[in-house]
């Protein structure tokens, strides 16, 4: 009879099993200890970009620098509403302009200081606009000089005065005290700002000495790297790791009794979907990603205190025609596109939340058409409505003809088509499918290439391309159509080159009229010329909108912060200028406080 | 024949071939019975399975089994075209190499090494901005450059053993010619290294493709199904939506079913081939 040997398995399969539990228990404590608690009540959570640490520094004009706490570290002198043109008042009380437009007086809030304790005066705003000289601060177009008749008092004197002008120096963000950066002021001062920025036109060339003088005095700002950024703004940096950081309220601040949120935490924003995640997992108090329906419903579905606005972003979507050659240098054939193409079904593919564009190609959404076109010029313009048997009468008496196929062929042959879309730009990408396809069943035959984004930049500029998706009308944080206008016909402008439209129109220069734009400070007169380019721009039809974009615009009103206004508020006007800037002035404000414990 | 035979012997690669038979069938025949309309109809968007649409609609309301079928057509053609390509440049250089030594060695060696080390993806943005690839054939050549430098080195090492085994002493002895030699004598021992690499280059052009289409080189296909598949992750969001779970599977299990046919395909080449593996068998 064998007996069965003694063995030590069924203890070393024991020990097995206990060291797995083990382990598994450990490799879920970590997963736990890793995992984020949701912010408690009152801290308002955001997202944005940084420079991750130990890269992170506090200089702003160094590459990389303060990243998305920039808003809420510094403050501008005042906050640009674009809808009612009305400037609320933060670093600055208020301000005069001088009856020729060549004078610009702000007085500077009593008791603001730096976040290092050395009260604000007007040289920190005279040092702030003269280091951006050295990055091309665009004010420079216009200004000729930032003086300090006194402490509290600083004078803007404009070379070219520009409403737009206005706009840029009152809104620049404060960054740059005299303290930490007056070591460069002298050489910039000696040269003049405008020289320095190379703005405006009539600046001469640099001496190659001072050329030089100028990139040394670049390179000492660059090397000046302080751990943390020093601002005036409600809210100082306390923690910068590479996923989060953290903001305390700043306790000198001269409005610090209105701030009620005293904590704000930033998330890096990644992309669109990890900002969708967080939406969904109810991290977030306030985002705009560009945002499918779905997911949208979504994030709404899951979160009730999850609201979503759709304010406009002053900015049209569409396709840019090459004129430069065949087939669109041909005007009948790119009204022909305006007739053919459902410009509805590409809203609603790409950017369902956004605006119909409608049937005048004027280069600014109807609203904004409304309020900057005389009533005359738009009554006169013949809307391009959806007809497609229209669009094929018109290609017919192009010249084109239809094979047994149903396929398009003009005097150079069948019709084929490229169409450029940016990589990246989801809804520019999903714009470019929609237009290709409903050309496709009209008989073009059409490619999409999607580019990444110097490439697609450099064909456009080029004239490589036939067709691509793109930009039209941006009207940015000025919401004036000058912008517009600027990028359809200035020679240099970015759908003026892309498109090849002459500068001549009409035995009109369309060039000079529309780069002589920005100094028109005559309302009517300013009305007048906008609406001379616009018809232009509806005639001629370099740019095809589809629709007019609408940012979707998430708040978490209820969870840890509470007082979002509603949409119709006009302050989400000035969105487009910048969500960040928004929410930190309804932080700065007081408007949006901790949500009420339930 | 009867490699044939005993392929078909082989579970795996007989499940792997008629995978591909299935994925080919599909290609073929699909497109005839069910044709393409890339007109999106918003209201049906992300629509689950039913009778009319099987494997339900993607963000634009467009059927997905007919573009997973129109799919299947530019999905095999390029990891065709891709392989062939690869395969083709690899032994080029690699039988050279291997067979000739010396500088001309050395010279294809340094070649090799370079294909190695320049990464694959700024190049291509380079080709981008100087070509436009249109056509399955030659985006499987613009693949299949950057995808042979591995066989090559592997065939260089295999052929320069081979060439001091007894047969091909004999061979060189009995004073055969070295087109003998090659095709008769060294190619048979290189057809299973050959064939295995020629799939994993297949398998992984259908990444490498979508790729390549967000670079601008080929133009962007959304009913590829690499494509399909970014698009619902990452252009669509159907990812955070449940009910585009079909949209977002379909693409994703038709990527892997493929690969999976060639992986089984290409294990059971090497069992075939391989005496030690097909014991183990």
């Amino acid at each position: 009879m064998r007996t069965a040997r003694p063995t030590l398995l069924p203890l070393r399969a024991g020990l097995l099993r206990v060291a797995g539990l083990a382990w598994l228990v450990g490799f879920l404590l970590l997963l736990v200890g890793c995992t984020s608690r949701p912010p408690p009540l009152g801290v308002f959570c955001g997202a944005g970009e940084w420079d991750i640490p130990p890269a992170y520094h506090g200089n702003p004009w160094a590459p990389g620098g303060v990243g998305a706490a920039a808003p809420y570290v510094y403050e501008p002198l005042f906050v640009h509403v674009a809808s009612t043109g009305q400037y609320l008042p933060r670093l600055g009380t208020s301000f005069t302009e001088g009856p020729d437009g060549r004078e610009l007086r702000v007085s500077l809030r009593p008791g603001s200081s730096w976040h290092d304790g050395t009260p604000l005066t007007s040289r920190d705003v005279q040092c702030t606009f003269y280091l951006g000289a050295l990055r091309g601060m665009p004010v420079w177009s216009y200004l000729d000089s930032v003086e300090c008749p006194d402490p509290a008092t600083v004078l803007f004197r404009f070379r070219r005065p520009s409403p737009l002008g206005r706009v840029d120096a009152l809104t620049e963000p404060i960054t740059s005290p005299v303290h930490l950066f007056g070591q460069h002021l002298p050489a910039i001062l000696e040269l003049g700002g405008a020289q320095v920025a190379g703005g405006g036109g009539d600046a001469q060339p640099l001496d190659p000495e001072l050329a030089a003088r100028l990139r040394g005095v670049r390179e000492v700002l660059f090397r000046f790297q302080p751990a943390r950024p020093v601002g005036t703004g409600p809210y100082r940096i306390g923690r910068v790791t590479s996923a989060e950081m953290s903001l305390e309220a700043f306790p000198q601040h001269p409005e610090t009794d209105r701030l009620a949120v005293r904590r704000v935490r930033l998330l890096r924003w990644g992309s669109n979907e990890v900002i969708w995640s967080y939406l969904l997992a109810g991290q977030l108090d306030a985002a705009a990603p560009a945002c499918p329906p779905d997911v949208a419903s979504e994030i709404l579905r899951r979160r009730p205190t999850v609201r979503m606005l759709t304010p406009s972003d002053l900015s049209d979507l569409g396709v840019l025609l090459n004129t430069r050659r065949p087939p669109f240098d041909d005007l009948r054939v790119r009204q022909a596109l305006a007739r053919l193409l459902d410009r509805d079904l590409v809203r609603r593919v790409a950017s369902p939340f956004s605006e119909t564009f409608g049937g005048l190609q004027v280069g600014m959404g109807r609203q904004i058409a409304r309020r900057w076109l005389p009533a005359e010029t738009l009554a006169s313009l013949e809307p391009y409505e959806l007809d497609p048997e229209r669009a094929s009468r018109e290609l017919e008496g192009a010249g084109f003809a239809r094979d047994s196929r149903g396929r398009w062929f003009g005097p150079e042959g069948p019709v084929r088509l490229e169409l450029l879309a940016p990589e990246g730009q989801s809804d520019l990408v999903l714009l470019a499918e929609t237009v290709a396809a409903q050309l496709e069943a009209f008989g073009m035959e059409t490619e999409i290439r999607v580019l990444k984004r110097d490439l697609y930049s450099a064909r456009l500029s080029d004239g490589d391309f036939d067709l691509a998706a793109s930009f039209g009308g941006q009207l940015g944080r000025y919401g004036d159509p000058t912008l517009a206008m600027e990028r359809f016909f200035m020679p240099g402008g970015q759908l003026q080159m892309a498109s090849g439209l002459p500068g001549v129109l009409d035995g009109l220069d369309v060039g000079a009229l529309s780069a002589g734009l920005r100094l028109v400070r005559d309302p009517l007169a300013k009305k007048e010329t906008l609406g001379r380019l616009a018809s232009l721009a509806h005639q001629e039809l370099p740019f095809l909108a589809c629709f007019e974009k609408r940012l979707t615009l998430f708040l978490n009103d209820g969870t840890r912060v509470q007082g979002w206004p509603a949409e119709e508020d006009p302050l989400w006007t000035a969105l487009p200028a910048g969500a960040e800037t928004i929410y930190a002035t309804m932080l700065a404000t007081g408007r949006v406080r901790p949500a009420e414990a339930r | 024949m009867s490699a044939l035979r005993t392929l078909v012997r082989n579970r795996r690669a007989l499940l792997g071939l008629l995978g591909l038979v299935f994925f080919l069938l599909i290609a073929l025949l699909g497109p005839e019975l069910l044709p393409l309309d890339r007109m999106p109809d918003p209201d049906r968007r992300f629509e689950p399975p039913s009778l009319t649409h099987l494997l339900g609609t993607d963000y634009a309301g467009r059927d997905t089994l007919v573009q997973l079928v129109h799919g299947s057509r530019d999905i095999i053609q390029i990891s065709f075209f891709t392989g062939f390509f690869a395969v083709l440049l690899a032994l080029a250089v690699g039988l050279t190499a291997g067979l000739l030594g010396g500088w001309i060695d050395g010279i294809l060696t340094a070649l090799t090494d370079v294909f190695l080390t320049v990464p694959q993806f700024p190049v291509m943005a380079i080709l981008a901005a100087l070509m436009r690839v249109g056509d399955p054939v030659t985006f499987g050549l613009v693949l299949g450059l950057w995808a042979w430098p591995g066989l090559a080195r592997s065939l260089r090492s295999q052929v320069r053993a081979l060439r001091e085994r007894e047969f091909i002493e004999a061979a060189r002895v009995m004073a055969l010619s070295p087109v003998w030699i090659l095709t008769r004598e060294l190619l048979p021992n290189l057809v299973p290294l050959v064939g295995v690499y020629f799939i994993r280059v297949a398998r992984d052009a259908i990444t490498v493709s979508v790729g390549i289409m967000l670079l601008g080189l080929v133009p962007l296909k959304v009913e590829n199904w690499g494509m399909m598949l970014n698009m619902a992750t990452f252009q669509s969001g159907a990812l955070y939506v449940p009910r585009a779970w079909a949209y977002l599977l379909s693409p994703l299990v038709a990527i892997v079913a493929f690969q999976f046919c060639l992986i089984q395909l290409a294990s059971g080449i090497e069992e075939l081939v391989d005496p030690r593996l097909r014991r183990r068998a």
